[in-house]
Protein backbone atom coordinates (compact mmCIF):
# COMPACT_ATOMS: atom_id res chain seq x y z
CA UNK A 1 0.00 0.00 0.00
CA UNK A 2 1.70 3.18 -0.64
CA UNK A 3 -0.08 6.63 -0.73
CA UNK A 4 0.55 10.46 -1.05
CA UNK A 5 0.77 12.98 2.17
CA UNK A 6 -2.41 14.57 1.87
CA UNK A 7 -3.65 15.45 5.77
CA UNK A 8 -6.93 14.86 7.01
CA UNK A 9 -7.03 18.41 7.76
CA UNK A 10 -3.86 20.48 9.43
CA UNK A 11 -1.67 17.63 9.73
CA UNK A 12 -0.01 18.88 13.21
CA UNK A 13 -3.19 19.34 14.47
CA UNK A 14 -4.14 16.04 13.26
CA UNK A 15 -1.41 14.01 14.56
CA UNK A 16 -1.09 15.97 17.83
CA UNK A 17 -4.95 15.34 19.10
CA UNK A 18 -4.85 11.49 17.31
CA UNK A 19 -1.68 11.07 19.17
CA UNK A 20 -3.79 12.45 22.66
CA UNK A 21 -6.67 9.88 21.98
CA UNK A 22 -4.01 6.57 21.71
CA UNK A 23 -2.71 8.20 24.86
CA UNK A 24 -5.53 7.69 26.39
CA UNK A 25 -7.01 4.79 25.18
CA UNK A 26 -3.84 2.89 25.19
CA UNK A 27 -3.14 3.98 28.97
CA UNK A 28 0.85 5.48 27.94
CA UNK A 29 2.72 7.54 28.70
CA UNK A 30 3.50 9.31 25.87
CA UNK A 31 2.57 8.91 22.04
CA UNK A 32 4.65 10.58 19.29
CA UNK A 33 2.32 11.05 15.96
CA UNK A 34 4.99 9.84 12.82
CA UNK A 35 4.05 11.92 8.84
CA UNK A 36 0.18 10.80 7.81
CA UNK A 37 -0.23 9.69 4.35
CA UNK A 38 -3.54 9.51 2.94
CA UNK A 39 -3.70 5.21 0.91
CA UNK A 40 -5.30 4.97 -2.13
CA UNK A 41 -8.84 4.02 -2.75
CA UNK A 42 -12.12 4.72 -0.76
CA UNK A 43 -14.58 6.93 -2.46
CA UNK A 44 -16.67 6.60 1.05
CA UNK A 45 -14.01 6.16 3.27
CA UNK A 46 -10.21 8.03 3.99
CA UNK A 47 -7.80 5.53 5.24
CA UNK A 48 -4.54 7.06 6.50
CA UNK A 49 -1.25 5.63 7.25
CA UNK A 50 0.34 6.50 10.28
CA UNK A 51 3.29 5.39 12.55
CA UNK A 52 3.02 5.94 16.23
CA UNK A 53 5.55 5.88 19.03
CA UNK A 54 4.11 4.60 22.31
CA UNK A 55 5.92 5.08 25.10
CA UNK A 56 4.59 3.22 28.48
CA UNK A 57 1.41 1.06 29.18
CA UNK A 58 0.20 -1.78 27.42
CA UNK A 59 1.11 -1.24 23.65
CA UNK A 60 4.57 0.29 24.25
CA UNK A 61 6.59 0.98 21.53
CA UNK A 62 6.32 1.34 17.59
CA UNK A 63 3.21 1.18 15.75
CA UNK A 64 2.23 0.66 11.90
CA UNK A 65 -1.14 2.00 12.27
CA UNK A 66 -4.17 2.62 9.64
CA UNK A 67 -6.93 5.56 10.71
CA UNK A 68 -9.79 5.05 9.21
CA UNK A 69 -12.89 7.92 8.92
CA UNK A 70 -15.30 8.93 6.74
CA UNK A 71 -14.88 10.77 3.49
CA UNK A 72 -16.29 14.40 3.41
CA UNK A 73 -19.30 12.92 1.52
CA UNK A 74 -20.27 9.44 2.82
CA UNK A 75 -23.04 7.43 1.62
CA UNK A 76 -26.10 6.56 3.47
CA UNK A 77 -25.88 3.29 2.74
CA UNK A 78 -22.31 2.36 5.14
CA UNK A 79 -22.23 1.55 8.40
CA UNK A 80 -21.12 4.11 10.99
CA UNK A 81 -17.57 3.84 11.77
CA UNK A 82 -18.29 2.59 15.13
CA UNK A 83 -20.65 -0.35 13.90
CA UNK A 84 -17.99 -0.98 11.46
CA UNK A 85 -15.43 -1.11 14.74
CA UNK A 86 -17.75 -3.47 16.31
CA UNK A 87 -18.04 -6.09 13.20
CA UNK A 88 -14.52 -5.72 12.55
CA UNK A 89 -13.41 -6.59 16.31
CA UNK A 90 -16.16 -9.87 16.02
CA UNK A 91 -14.73 -10.59 12.36
CA UNK A 92 -10.66 -10.61 14.39
CA UNK A 93 -11.94 -12.47 17.20
CA UNK A 94 -13.64 -15.10 15.26
CA UNK A 95 -10.03 -15.18 13.60
CA UNK A 96 -10.79 -13.84 10.69
CA UNK A 97 -7.68 -12.67 9.11
CA UNK A 98 -8.66 -8.56 9.07
CA UNK A 99 -6.48 -5.48 10.28
CA UNK A 100 -6.34 -5.70 14.50
CA UNK A 101 -8.87 -3.29 15.64
CA UNK A 102 -7.44 -1.00 18.53
CA UNK A 103 -9.12 2.14 19.42
CA UNK A 104 -12.44 3.51 18.07
CA UNK A 105 -13.26 7.74 18.73
CA UNK A 106 -16.79 8.80 18.43
CA UNK A 107 -16.00 12.06 19.56
CA UNK A 108 -16.54 14.64 16.64
CA UNK A 109 -14.42 17.05 18.34
CA UNK A 110 -10.91 15.39 17.88
CA UNK A 111 -10.49 15.30 13.92
CA UNK A 112 -14.24 16.81 12.83
CA UNK A 113 -15.13 13.09 12.21
CA UNK A 114 -15.53 9.72 13.63
CA UNK A 115 -12.61 7.52 13.17
CA UNK A 116 -11.12 4.23 14.35
CA UNK A 117 -7.69 2.74 14.24
CA UNK A 118 -5.99 -0.60 13.47
CA UNK A 119 -3.15 -2.19 12.92
CA UNK A 120 -1.75 -1.69 8.96
CA UNK A 121 -0.97 -5.19 7.17
CA UNK A 122 1.35 -5.14 4.29
CA UNK A 123 0.32 -6.09 0.90
CA UNK A 124 -1.59 -4.88 -2.35
CA UNK A 125 -5.03 -4.74 -2.73
CA UNK A 126 -5.84 -2.56 -6.22
CA UNK A 127 -7.89 -5.41 -8.25
CA UNK A 128 -6.10 -4.44 -11.49
CA UNK A 129 -2.39 -4.55 -9.83
CA UNK A 130 -3.02 -8.24 -8.65
CA UNK A 131 -5.19 -9.03 -11.85
CA UNK A 132 -2.20 -8.28 -14.04
CA UNK A 133 0.50 -9.36 -11.23
CA UNK A 134 2.94 -11.84 -13.61
CA UNK A 135 4.28 -13.37 -10.48
CA UNK A 136 1.02 -14.42 -9.03
CA UNK A 137 0.67 -16.54 -11.65
CA UNK A 138 1.77 -19.81 -9.99
CA UNK A 139 -0.36 -19.15 -6.71
CA UNK A 140 -3.75 -18.39 -8.54
CA UNK A 141 -5.30 -21.39 -7.40
CA UNK A 142 -3.62 -21.33 -3.92
CA UNK A 143 -4.71 -18.42 -3.23
CA UNK A 144 -8.18 -18.34 -4.36
CA UNK A 145 -8.41 -21.02 -1.91
CA UNK A 146 -7.72 -18.94 0.65
CA UNK A 147 -9.88 -16.21 -0.29
CA UNK A 148 -12.51 -18.73 0.04
CA UNK A 149 -11.87 -20.52 3.25
CA UNK A 150 -11.53 -16.53 4.54
CA UNK A 151 -14.88 -15.83 3.45
CA UNK A 152 -16.47 -19.00 4.66
CA UNK A 153 -14.80 -18.00 8.03
CA UNK A 154 -16.45 -14.47 7.95
CA UNK A 155 -19.78 -16.13 7.36
CA UNK A 156 -19.54 -18.59 10.48
CA UNK A 157 -20.64 -15.57 12.51
CA UNK A 158 -24.42 -15.86 12.69
CA UNK A 159 -26.56 -13.68 14.62
CA UNK A 160 -27.07 -13.31 17.46
CA UNK A 161 -23.29 -12.72 18.26
CA UNK A 162 -21.76 -10.94 20.83
CA UNK A 163 -20.85 -7.26 20.26
CA UNK A 164 -22.96 -7.47 16.89
CA UNK A 165 -26.15 -6.19 18.28
CA UNK A 166 -25.94 -2.64 16.71
CA UNK A 167 -25.91 -4.47 13.20
CA UNK A 168 -30.26 -4.75 11.51
CA UNK A 169 -31.67 -8.01 11.99
CA UNK A 170 -31.48 -9.51 8.49
CA UNK A 171 -34.69 -9.84 6.55
CA UNK A 172 -36.06 -13.70 6.20
CA UNK A 173 -35.50 -13.53 2.01
CA UNK A 174 -32.67 -11.00 2.22
CA UNK A 175 -32.38 -10.76 -2.13
CA UNK A 176 -35.84 -10.04 -2.30
CA UNK A 177 -35.40 -7.41 0.60
CA UNK A 178 -32.08 -6.35 -1.83
CA UNK A 179 -34.78 -5.82 -4.77
CA UNK A 180 -36.55 -3.50 -3.04
CA UNK A 181 -33.78 -1.45 -1.89
CA UNK A 182 -32.35 -0.98 -5.05
CA UNK A 183 -35.69 0.07 -6.63
CA UNK A 184 -35.81 2.44 -3.81
CA UNK A 185 -32.45 3.76 -4.34
CA UNK A 186 -33.64 4.34 -8.06
CA UNK A 187 -36.88 5.81 -7.09
CA UNK A 188 -35.22 8.06 -5.40
CA UNK A 189 -32.99 9.62 -7.86
CA UNK A 190 -35.92 9.48 -10.29
CA UNK A 191 -34.46 7.99 -12.92
CA UNK A 192 -35.58 5.59 -15.57
CA UNK A 193 -33.29 2.46 -16.31
CA UNK A 194 -35.47 -0.62 -18.15
CA UNK A 195 -32.30 -3.28 -18.29
CA UNK A 196 -31.67 -2.68 -14.63
CA UNK A 197 -36.00 -3.01 -14.17
CA UNK A 198 -35.25 -6.08 -16.17
CA UNK A 199 -33.19 -7.55 -13.61
CA UNK A 200 -34.70 -6.93 -11.09
CA UNK A 201 -37.86 -8.38 -12.26
CA UNK A 202 -36.67 -11.36 -12.74
CA UNK A 203 -34.70 -11.69 -9.26
CA UNK A 204 -37.94 -11.00 -7.66
CA UNK A 205 -39.79 -13.90 -9.67
CA UNK A 206 -37.12 -16.33 -8.81
CA UNK A 207 -35.52 -15.41 -5.08
CA UNK A 208 -33.75 -18.93 -4.44
CA UNK A 209 -34.78 -20.92 -1.70
CA UNK A 210 -34.11 -19.80 1.96
CA UNK A 211 -30.53 -20.35 3.16
CA UNK A 212 -29.08 -19.45 6.65
CA UNK A 213 -28.42 -16.30 7.70
CA UNK A 214 -24.77 -15.22 8.14
CA UNK A 215 -22.49 -12.21 8.57
CA UNK A 216 -22.27 -11.41 4.91
CA UNK A 217 -19.19 -8.93 4.46
CA UNK A 218 -21.12 -6.53 1.52
CA UNK A 219 -17.98 -5.99 -0.81
CA UNK A 220 -16.17 -9.30 -0.54
CA UNK A 221 -14.25 -8.68 -4.06
CA UNK A 222 -10.71 -8.44 -5.58
CA UNK A 223 -9.57 -5.01 -4.47
CA UNK A 224 -10.82 -5.46 -0.82
CA UNK A 225 -8.09 -8.39 0.26
CA UNK A 226 -4.69 -8.05 0.75
CA UNK A 227 -2.28 -10.09 -0.93
CA UNK A 228 1.28 -10.58 0.38
CA UNK A 229 4.03 -12.43 -1.04
CA UNK A 230 1.51 -14.44 -2.78
CA UNK A 231 -0.79 -15.28 -0.17
CA UNK A 232 -3.96 -13.40 1.60
CA UNK A 233 -2.95 -10.76 4.34
CA UNK A 234 -6.36 -9.44 5.45
CA UNK A 235 -9.84 -8.49 4.53
CA UNK A 236 -10.78 -5.01 4.59
CA UNK A 237 -13.53 -2.21 4.16
CA UNK A 238 -16.23 -3.58 5.98
CA UNK A 239 -18.81 -0.73 5.96
CA UNK A 240 -21.07 -2.76 3.69
CA UNK A 241 -21.08 -5.68 6.21
CA UNK A 242 -24.98 -6.95 7.20
CA UNK A 243 -26.15 -10.22 8.02
CA UNK A 244 -27.87 -11.53 5.16
CA UNK A 245 -27.24 -14.46 2.59
CA UNK A 246 -24.05 -16.08 2.45
CA UNK A 247 -24.24 -16.35 -1.10
CA UNK A 248 -24.55 -12.79 -1.68
CA UNK A 249 -20.83 -12.20 -0.86
CA UNK A 250 -19.74 -15.25 -3.23
CA UNK A 251 -21.76 -13.94 -5.87
CA UNK A 252 -20.15 -10.13 -5.42
CA UNK A 253 -16.71 -11.86 -5.58
CA UNK A 254 -17.47 -13.77 -8.89
CA UNK A 255 -19.49 -11.01 -11.10
CA UNK A 256 -18.04 -9.62 -14.31
CA UNK A 257 -17.67 -6.57 -13.11
CA UNK A 258 -15.05 -7.38 -10.55
CA UNK A 259 -12.68 -9.12 -12.76
CA UNK A 260 -10.47 -5.90 -13.70
CA UNK A 261 -10.40 -6.52 -17.29
CA UNK A 262 -9.86 -10.40 -17.31
CA UNK A 263 -13.79 -11.76 -17.67
CA UNK A 264 -11.95 -15.01 -18.22
CA UNK A 265 -10.81 -15.44 -15.14
CA UNK A 266 -14.57 -15.97 -13.10
CA UNK A 267 -13.70 -15.54 -10.09
CA UNK A 268 -12.63 -11.83 -9.57
CA UNK A 269 -10.50 -11.96 -12.28
CA UNK A 270 -7.76 -13.38 -10.12
CA UNK A 271 -8.33 -17.39 -11.98
CA UNK A 272 -10.93 -20.05 -12.11
CA UNK A 273 -13.94 -20.69 -10.03
CA UNK A 274 -13.12 -24.09 -8.71
CA UNK A 275 -10.31 -23.33 -6.09
CA UNK A 276 -12.10 -20.51 -4.94
CA UNK A 277 -15.46 -22.86 -4.30
CA UNK A 278 -13.30 -25.65 -3.18
CA UNK A 279 -11.23 -23.18 -0.30
CA UNK A 280 -15.02 -22.12 0.97
CA UNK A 281 -16.45 -25.54 1.31
CA UNK A 282 -13.50 -26.53 3.05
CA UNK A 283 -14.00 -24.29 5.99
CA UNK A 284 -18.10 -24.25 5.34
CA UNK A 285 -18.28 -27.80 5.58
CA UNK A 286 -20.74 -27.77 3.04
CA UNK A 287 -20.97 -27.80 -0.67
CA UNK A 288 -21.24 -24.46 -2.73
CA UNK A 289 -24.50 -24.87 -5.19
CA UNK A 290 -23.20 -23.06 -8.52
CA UNK A 291 -26.55 -22.38 -9.85
CA UNK A 292 -27.28 -20.19 -6.46
CA UNK A 293 -23.99 -18.07 -7.18
CA UNK A 294 -25.24 -17.43 -10.55
CA UNK A 295 -28.24 -15.53 -8.96
CA UNK A 296 -25.96 -13.41 -6.98
CA UNK A 297 -24.22 -12.50 -9.94
CA UNK A 298 -27.37 -10.96 -11.56
CA UNK A 299 -28.09 -9.50 -8.20
CA UNK A 300 -24.50 -8.01 -8.20
CA UNK A 301 -24.28 -6.99 -11.65
CA UNK A 302 -27.48 -4.42 -10.83
CA UNK A 303 -26.62 -3.60 -7.04
CA UNK A 304 -22.72 -2.18 -8.67
CA UNK A 305 -25.10 -0.06 -11.35
CA UNK A 306 -27.34 1.36 -8.80
CA UNK A 307 -24.01 2.16 -7.06
CA UNK A 308 -22.45 3.61 -9.98
CA UNK A 309 -25.64 5.87 -10.58
CA UNK A 310 -25.73 6.57 -7.08
CA UNK A 311 -21.70 7.87 -7.59
CA UNK A 312 -22.43 9.86 -10.60
CA UNK A 313 -25.91 11.27 -9.13
CA UNK A 314 -23.67 13.04 -6.66
CA UNK A 315 -21.30 15.10 -9.28
CA UNK A 316 -25.34 15.94 -11.25
CA UNK A 317 -26.40 17.10 -8.25
CA UNK A 318 -23.34 19.00 -7.66
CA UNK A 319 -22.90 17.84 -3.81
CA UNK A 320 -19.15 17.14 -5.31
CA UNK A 321 -17.92 17.69 -8.61
CA UNK A 322 -15.67 14.71 -9.63
CA UNK A 323 -14.17 13.39 -13.11
CA UNK A 324 -14.11 10.23 -11.60
CA UNK A 325 -17.46 9.98 -10.35
CA UNK A 326 -19.10 11.60 -13.37
CA UNK A 327 -16.95 8.25 -15.40
CA UNK A 328 -18.46 5.78 -12.66
CA UNK A 329 -21.90 7.00 -13.91
CA UNK A 330 -20.53 5.94 -17.98
CA UNK A 331 -20.01 2.33 -16.80
CA UNK A 332 -23.26 1.91 -15.85
CA UNK A 333 -23.96 0.09 -19.96
CA UNK A 334 -21.35 -2.15 -18.44
CA UNK A 335 -23.28 -3.67 -16.06
CA UNK A 336 -26.54 -3.65 -17.95
CA UNK A 337 -24.98 -6.26 -19.86
CA UNK A 338 -23.77 -8.15 -17.59
CA UNK A 339 -27.37 -8.78 -16.44
CA UNK A 340 -28.47 -9.39 -19.79
CA UNK A 341 -25.64 -11.92 -20.59
CA UNK A 342 -26.17 -13.67 -16.90
CA UNK A 343 -29.69 -13.30 -17.77
CA UNK A 344 -29.37 -15.28 -21.49
CA UNK A 345 -26.51 -17.99 -19.44
CA UNK A 346 -28.82 -18.95 -16.81
CA UNK A 347 -31.94 -19.31 -19.61
CA UNK A 348 -29.79 -21.62 -21.56
CA UNK A 349 -28.78 -23.70 -18.64
CA UNK A 350 -24.94 -22.68 -19.04
CA UNK A 351 -25.07 -21.66 -15.50
CA UNK B 1 -22.20 27.73 -37.68
CA UNK B 2 -18.81 27.01 -36.23
CA UNK B 3 -15.48 26.88 -38.64
CA UNK B 4 -13.73 23.76 -38.68
CA UNK B 5 -12.81 21.64 -36.78
CA UNK B 6 -16.34 20.00 -35.66
CA UNK B 7 -16.48 19.19 -31.79
CA UNK B 8 -15.43 15.40 -32.02
CA UNK B 9 -12.25 16.50 -34.01
CA UNK B 10 -11.61 19.01 -31.33
CA UNK B 11 -11.99 16.38 -28.60
CA UNK B 12 -9.74 13.73 -30.28
CA UNK B 13 -7.13 16.31 -30.54
CA UNK B 14 -7.59 17.74 -27.48
CA UNK B 15 -7.12 13.70 -26.44
CA UNK B 16 -3.50 12.96 -28.27
CA UNK B 17 -2.15 16.79 -26.75
CA UNK B 18 -3.17 14.92 -23.03
CA UNK B 19 -1.83 11.44 -23.88
CA UNK B 20 1.09 13.01 -25.64
CA UNK B 21 4.41 10.74 -24.20
CA UNK B 22 6.33 14.10 -23.17
CA UNK B 23 2.92 15.50 -21.76
CA UNK B 24 3.02 12.17 -19.55
CA UNK B 25 6.45 11.84 -18.53
CA UNK B 26 5.91 15.39 -17.33
CA UNK B 27 3.79 14.78 -15.04
CA UNK B 28 3.57 12.36 -11.81
CA UNK B 29 1.74 9.03 -11.16
CA UNK B 30 -1.01 10.03 -9.53
CA UNK B 31 -1.74 13.44 -12.36
CA UNK B 32 -1.11 10.54 -14.92
CA UNK B 33 -4.03 8.76 -13.44
CA UNK B 34 -5.57 11.72 -13.60
CA UNK B 35 -5.28 12.65 -17.32
CA UNK B 36 -6.13 9.48 -18.43
CA UNK B 37 -9.63 9.96 -16.63
CA UNK B 38 -9.92 13.45 -18.53
CA UNK B 39 -8.76 11.71 -22.07
CA UNK B 40 -11.20 8.94 -21.34
CA UNK B 41 -14.28 11.42 -20.78
CA UNK B 42 -12.99 13.33 -23.93
CA UNK B 43 -13.11 10.05 -26.00
CA UNK B 44 -16.71 8.95 -24.83
CA UNK B 45 -17.73 12.90 -26.02
CA UNK B 46 -16.80 12.72 -28.83
CA UNK B 47 -18.31 9.39 -29.77
CA UNK B 48 -21.47 10.46 -28.35
CA UNK B 49 -21.26 13.42 -30.77
CA UNK B 50 -20.41 11.50 -33.50
CA UNK B 51 -23.63 8.93 -32.85
CA UNK B 52 -25.59 11.82 -32.64
CA UNK B 53 -29.32 11.33 -33.14
CA UNK B 54 -28.76 8.02 -35.08
CA UNK B 55 -28.98 6.20 -31.36
CA UNK B 56 -32.21 7.99 -30.79
CA UNK B 57 -34.17 7.58 -33.82
CA UNK B 58 -33.25 3.27 -33.74
CA UNK B 59 -34.20 3.34 -30.21
CA UNK B 60 -37.78 4.92 -30.63
CA UNK B 61 -38.17 2.85 -33.93
CA UNK B 62 -37.29 -0.33 -31.57
CA UNK B 63 -40.28 1.23 -28.80
CA UNK B 64 -42.72 1.74 -32.01
CA UNK B 65 -42.45 -2.35 -32.55
CA UNK B 66 -43.25 -2.85 -29.00
CA UNK B 67 -46.11 -0.69 -28.32
CA UNK B 68 -46.82 0.82 -31.12
CA UNK B 69 -45.59 4.14 -33.79
CA UNK B 70 -48.60 5.99 -32.59
CA UNK B 71 -48.16 5.02 -28.90
CA UNK B 72 -44.24 6.38 -29.67
CA UNK B 73 -45.34 9.09 -31.57
CA UNK B 74 -47.81 10.66 -28.65
CA UNK B 75 -45.50 10.26 -26.35
CA UNK B 76 -43.53 13.98 -26.88
CA UNK B 77 -42.79 16.26 -29.32
CA UNK B 78 -39.25 15.86 -30.03
CA UNK B 79 -37.27 12.52 -30.28
CA UNK B 80 -35.45 13.34 -27.17
CA UNK B 81 -39.07 14.00 -25.11
CA UNK B 82 -40.29 10.78 -27.02
CA UNK B 83 -37.08 9.04 -25.91
CA UNK B 84 -36.79 10.27 -22.30
CA UNK B 85 -41.18 9.75 -21.86
CA UNK B 86 -41.10 6.18 -23.57
CA UNK B 87 -38.09 4.78 -21.53
CA UNK B 88 -40.06 6.13 -18.13
CA UNK B 89 -42.87 3.81 -19.73
CA UNK B 90 -40.67 0.95 -20.70
CA UNK B 91 -39.24 0.73 -16.62
CA UNK B 92 -42.44 1.07 -15.32
CA UNK B 93 -44.07 -1.44 -16.86
CA UNK B 94 -41.51 -3.91 -16.83
CA UNK B 95 -41.30 -3.53 -13.03
CA UNK B 96 -45.07 -3.90 -13.08
CA UNK B 97 -44.74 -7.01 -14.56
CA UNK B 98 -46.92 -5.83 -18.10
CA UNK B 99 -44.10 -7.31 -19.74
CA UNK B 100 -43.30 -10.60 -18.95
CA UNK B 101 -44.12 -13.41 -20.99
CA UNK B 102 -45.20 -13.30 -24.39
CA UNK B 103 -43.60 -10.55 -25.04
CA UNK B 104 -40.17 -10.76 -23.22
CA UNK B 105 -38.16 -11.90 -25.99
CA UNK B 106 -39.01 -8.96 -28.02
CA UNK B 107 -38.26 -6.64 -24.65
CA UNK B 108 -34.78 -8.39 -24.18
CA UNK B 109 -33.92 -8.15 -27.69
CA UNK B 110 -34.98 -4.05 -27.47
CA UNK B 111 -33.03 -3.77 -24.68
CA UNK B 112 -29.62 -5.87 -25.63
CA UNK B 113 -29.88 -3.49 -28.66
CA UNK B 114 -30.22 -0.20 -26.25
CA UNK B 115 -27.09 -2.01 -24.44
CA UNK B 116 -25.08 -2.44 -27.51
CA UNK B 117 -25.29 0.96 -28.38
CA UNK B 118 -24.66 3.00 -25.09
CA UNK B 119 -21.57 0.28 -25.01
CA UNK B 120 -20.68 1.83 -28.44
CA UNK B 121 -20.25 5.21 -26.90
CA UNK B 122 -18.99 4.84 -23.25
CA UNK B 123 -16.91 1.50 -23.63
CA UNK B 124 -16.62 0.03 -27.09
CA UNK B 125 -13.41 -2.06 -26.00
CA UNK B 126 -16.13 -3.76 -22.73
CA UNK B 127 -18.38 -4.73 -25.76
CA UNK B 128 -15.91 -6.34 -27.89
CA UNK B 129 -14.16 -8.56 -25.01
CA UNK B 130 -17.97 -9.89 -24.30
CA UNK B 131 -18.40 -10.59 -28.06
CA UNK B 132 -19.95 -8.25 -29.43
CA UNK B 133 -19.68 -5.94 -31.95
CA UNK B 134 -20.38 -1.97 -32.47
CA UNK B 135 -22.69 -2.25 -35.09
Amino acid sequence: MSGSTVPVGDDEVTARAVGAFIAEAAGADEVEIGAISRLAGGAVQENYALDARIVGGGHHGEHQLVLRTDAPSAVATSLPRATEFAVLQAAFEAGVKVPEPLWSCDDRALIGRPFYLMRRLPGVAAGHRLVRDRALDPRRDALLSSVGAELARIHRIRPPWPGLEELEESPPVPALARVEELRAHLDRMGTAQPVLEWGLRWLERHPPPIEEIVLTHGDYRTGNYLVHDGTLSGVLDWEFARFGDAYEDLGWLCARCWRFGRLDREAGGMGDREPFYRGYEAVAGRPVDRHRVAYFEVLAAVRWAVIALMQADRHLRGEQSSLELALTGRMVPEMELDVLLELDAIRTGAR
Amino acid sequence: MHPRPDAPALLDVARETLLDEETLAAVPDAVRYRLRMAANAMAIAAREVRAGDADVERHLALLGDLYGADVVEAAGRTPAERASAMQRRLARDIRDGVLDGACAPGVRALLLEQVRRRLAVSNPRHLRASGLDEG
